[in-house]
């Protein structure tokens, strides 16, 4: 069960974005949220938030039914130990009060996407085939060095292979 | 997933020329051994994960953070 967040622990002055959990009369979370834990010096923790405001914009406080919530660690200790918070960031989708799942450390829109996609209770298909963004870059580039080997050297088996793993690098990208 | 993004990187450059050779310059069982060998690697290097590794609880991927 997700803890009490109470609303001075909900605010991160090193943040400008607006925080606003959805609070039952006793604090508890209530709904689908997504709950981002961070540090002040994060070296991850503004990438992050650049990847959660390409996934569902800038300034949000709520979208697709799910609210999100910024935690500063060192301002809410008790919270990140209830939590079992071992690095920053830290991504973690609830739906009434149960966590369903987390990302630790730097992430890409995709690792941001399928915790949003889990508290919203999206298509399984785009969790299931959703890949973070630097295995998308190692497939693709591996993908154009066989194509280009294969093209050079005319063996069709290369081409193929570059094909296979330029797909697999870009399939989740195309199902969205 | 299991494998650090170098050993990723490390296993796909083995990987494409152990095919490049095993499909123009090797022949014979040679040849056969350096396909498989450079599958291997190009596969487990692009999803990022070792059965090996999964079997001996093993892994050269570090959960980064603050």
């Amino acid at each position: 069960m997700v803890p009490h967040l109470l609303p001075s622990q909900n605010r991160n002055p090193q943040s400008n974005w607006r925080v606003n959990p959805p609070r039952s009369t006793t604090g508890v979370p209530q709904g689908s949220s997504v709950v981002l834990v961070t540090t002040p010096h994060c070296p991850h923790c503004r990438s992050i938030r650049s990847h959660i405001e390409a996934v569902a914009g800038a300034g949000f406080d709520q979208v697709h039914g799910v609210s999100f919530v910024e935690v500063s660690a060192p301002d809410s200790p008790d919270l990140a130990t209830d939590l079992k918070i071992k690095a920053a960031p830290t991504l973690l989708a609830f739906r009434d009060g149960e966590e369903l799942t987390r990302h630790v450390g730097a992430g890409g829109e995709s690792d941001v996407q399928r915790v949003f996609d889990a508290a919203s209770g999206a298509a399984t298909s785009v969790r299931r085939f959703s890949i973070s963004s630097e295995s998308r870059w190692i497939r693709t580039g591996l993908g154009a060095v066989l194509l280009a080997a294969g093209a050079i050297t005319s063996v069709i088996w290369l081409v193929l292979l570059g094909v296979v793993f330029l797909a697999s690098g870009w399939y989740d990208h195309v199902l969205r | 997933m299991n494998e650090a993004n170098v050993e990723r990187i490390g296993r796909l450059a083995v990987g494409v020329v152990l095919l490049i050779l095993g499909f123009t310059a090797l022949n014979g069982i040679l040849a056969v051994i350096a396909v498989i060998a450079g599958l291997i690697l190009t596969v487990t290097g692009a999803v990022g994960w070792c059965p090996i590794y999964s079997l001996l609880k093993i892994g050269t991927r570090k959960v980064t953070g603050a």
